[in-house]
């Protein structure tokens, strides 16, 4: 496969406790981001997204989430196994986070200039008037119209897109190897998203950097990624190169979230949503996770757990493994 | 889509937020969020709100409501002036508008357990008390999709798309004719997007509801929103039958919008850019036509003068002088320095 992995998840678990139970919310995830790869990672509200996401940098609240077991490699080294402070050092510099909800992780008494100053401050030492024009820079970059205006404004008064581009401007600030950004372009009308994919991609080709991209949008991991993997109840049930994957998806989940899907293009059709929904990680189904929603399930889907078999978590699997 | 009665009429609404000194300490200035919006929405039917991000939609939606003063306009609904009536004259309708929130985790206390949340705005407007309460809480969270049980839990303890669906699920409670739903299915995955939209088209049906839809997913306003009004730098450049502004858009950015959407054919990267140039301000409004500047399509004349709105079809309104005696000599472009951002291609 050629390219050197950057990050390697291996069997990651992930638990949350509520009222005595147990939620297995991330279940034996492995995933890989090589360098200077877009990974996409999609799947449903609730699969287990974020969770995974926030696992890699340790940022799950503990009590009551816990990192049940795994391993993340990180250039080799598992960050499981790092101090905190190891950890801190790691956090905005050579892995940085856009969170989803842009008003949760902006601080809301200090003005997005500071913000943005700060982490080039923080993480590429520069000062005074330096890290004010790389921060301005860097607003520009993401598309924030009079950057040096828009700079002295709280995030209150800035629109919904314009505050998840300022928390873009934030992460890549610190050049980071590897982003993992988390839904970055959901709050963005087309225009201005195909503009931020681009800068991505620029980033990616000029500085090798490396992405995790969490998104529900297809169009959006059409456009950007190059590898995707897919989600469903804590679980990777499919990966693979972003062609096969949209063009010949191979588990019934990936085609049922194919179908799902609003076009723009096309004519109006009634949606057609996945029946059911999905499981209660406190409670998750028998045999295969999917088997209570999908169309083709047989009876072996309910007893047995299917592997990942050739990159598909699948007995009936159609097209052969890659 | 039938022709019904007009429920919310709204006439010349403005809002300007003065921005802050800054560190430049420079001459103040001011943001021209929306500059003269006029639109209506009948009974029973959904008009859709697309624009780029900071063209001022989720302003127009929070002034609707009063959640802030227009500087200038009327807002009639059911005939009343909202924008005359005191806070306590506003009260009661409070009831029949609601809003879903752009952003949800920003909307929900995060102190109290989310089904208690849904019941509390019950018992404030004295619809049901105590176990019915709860019960129709309960019942307002399948509705949208959630378990009856997930109403214990707290807003942290849900994923984003959660979250989503339980702002819904409030707005829903106090059974309200009119809707502003800003982005209501942008944090929610494509399932999720398909079931609330559906459930959205079924309340319509069943309860008559009407909708301001505020969203930059075309694919939903589609579905849901029989007129599309499409909004640039605070005014509205083009309104009509959604399915004609698709077909045969008249506004030059409309255009653009539409050609913009992502394909879904990994094949086709990068095909979908399309707007070149600087993208607006709304502290700095262009001369002559907003859009001038980033118009495939401009002359002399989008410089110089503002179009006026024009009716070219059966209610339909567009504002471009493409429409309306021609653009004059194409404008001249400066090459060369093009800003990072899209690359027309
Ligand atoms: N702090 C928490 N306490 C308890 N449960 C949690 C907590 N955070 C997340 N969960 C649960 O973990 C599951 C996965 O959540 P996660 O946020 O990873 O979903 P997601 O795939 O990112 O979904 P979305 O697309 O809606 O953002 C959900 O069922 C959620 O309810
Ligand atoms: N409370 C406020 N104080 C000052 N300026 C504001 C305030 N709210 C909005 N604005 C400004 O008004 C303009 C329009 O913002 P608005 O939030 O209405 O945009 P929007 O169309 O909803 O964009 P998005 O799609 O990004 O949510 C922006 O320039 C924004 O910075
Ligand atoms: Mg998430
Ligand atoms: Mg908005």
């Amino acid at each position: 496969m050629g390219k050197e992995s950057l990050l390697e998840v291996e069997d990651l678990r992930v638990c949350f406790a509520s009222d005595g139970e147990t939620a297995r919310v991330v279940d034996e995830v492995s995933l890989a981001v090589r360098e200077s790869e877009v990974l996409g990672l999609v799947g449903e509200s609730g699969c287990g997204k974020s969770v995974t996401a926030l696992s890699i940098l340790r940022l799950i609240p503990e009590p009551p989430g816990r990192i049940a077991g795994g391993s993340i490699r990180f250039r080799g080294r598992d960050l499981l196994r790092l101090s905190e402070s190891e950890m801190r050092k790691i956090r905005g510099n050579a892995i940085s986070m856009v969170f989803q909800e842009p008003m949760t992780s902006l601080n809301p008494v200090l003005t997005c200039g500071f913000q943005v100053e700060e982490a080039f401050r923080r993480h590429r030492r520069l000062r005074g008037a330096a890290a004010r024009e790389a921060a301005v820079e860097a607003l520009h970059l993401v598309g924030i119209p009079d950057p040096e205006a828009r700079a002295a404004e709280y995030p209150h008064r800035l629109s919904g897109g314009m505050r998840q581009r300022v928390l873009l401007a934030i992460a890549l600030g610190c050049r980071p190897a590897l982003l993992i950004a988390d839904e970055p372009t959901t709050a963005l009308d087309v225009t201005i998203q195909a503009q931020i994919l681009r800068v991505l991609l620029d980033l990616k080709e000029q500085l090798g950097m490396s992405v995790l991209l969490i998104t529900h949008d297809l169009g959006v991991v059409a456009e950007a990624a190059d590898r995707v993997a897919v989600m469903y109840a804590g679980e990777i049930v499919e990966e693979g190169d972003v062609v096969s994957v949209l063009e010949r998806p191979r588990h019934p989940y990936t085609r049922a979230l194919l179908r799902a899907a609003p076009r723009a293009d096309g004519a109006p059709e009634t949606l057609r949503p996945i029946e059911g929904s999905v499981p209660d990680p406190r409670d998750h189904p028998s045999g295969c996770r999917f088997h209570p929603r999908c169309p083709i399930a047989e009876e072996r889907c309910k007893e047995a757990h299917p592997p990942l078999a050739g990159s598909v978590r699948c007995f009936l699997a159609e097209g052969e493994g890659s | 889509m039938t022709c019904g009665s007009v429920l919310l009429s709204v006439r010349g609404l403005r809002k300007e937020y003065p921005l802050r000194g800054g560190l430049l300490g420079r001459g103040r200035g001011l943001v021209r969020a929306v500059r003269g919006v006029s639109f209506a929405v009948e009974e029973g039917s959904a008009l859709g709100l697309v624009g780029e991000s900071g063209a001022g939609k989720s302003t127009i939606g929070r002034t609707l409501l009063r959640l802030e003063e227009p500087t200038e306009g009327e807002i009639l609904f059911r005939g009343r002036d909202l924008s005359r009536l005191s806070m306590r004259e506003l009260r009661p309708l409070r009831r029949e508008m609601q809003i879903v929130f752009q952003d949800p985790f920003g909307s929900l206390n995060p102190r109290i357990p989310v089904g208690r949340a849904i019941r509390e705005v019950l018992e404030v407007h004295r619809i049901v008390r105590g176990r019915a309460a709860r019960e129709e809480a309960g019942n307002l969270l399948e509705v949208v999709g959630l378990k009856r049980a997930d109403g214990e839990r707290y807003p942290h303890e849900f994923s984003a798309g959660q979250r989503q669906r339980i702002c819904i699920a409030r707005a829903l409670s106090l059974s309200p004719r009119f809707i502003v739903a800003d982005e209501p299915v942008s944090a929610l995955d494509m399932s999720n997007q398909a079931q609330i939209v559906n459930l959205l088209l079924a309340l319509q049906e069943k309860l008559g509801l009407s909708y301001l839809l505020i969203t930059h997913n075309l694919a939903v306003v589609r579905q849901i929103a029989g007129r599309l009004a499409v909004l640039y730098l605070g005014k509205i450049v083009e309104e009509g039958p959604t399915p004609d502004v698709f077909r045969a858009p008249l506004h030059p950015y409309t255009e653009a919008l539409l050609a913009a959407s992502p394909s879904r054919d990994p094949r086709a990267r990068g095909r979908a850019l399309l707007l070149s140039g600087e993208i607006p301000s709304s502290l700095r409004i262009p001369s002559g036509c907003p859009f001038h500047p980033r118009c495939p399509r401009a002359g002399e004349k989008c410089r110089a003068e503002i179009p006026r709105e024009i009716a070219p079809g059966p209610s339909r309104r567009v504002s471009c002088h493409i429409h309306d005696g021609g653009t004059g000599p194409p404008l001249e472009r400066r090459q060369g320095q093009a800003p990072r951002g899209p690359i027309p291609s």
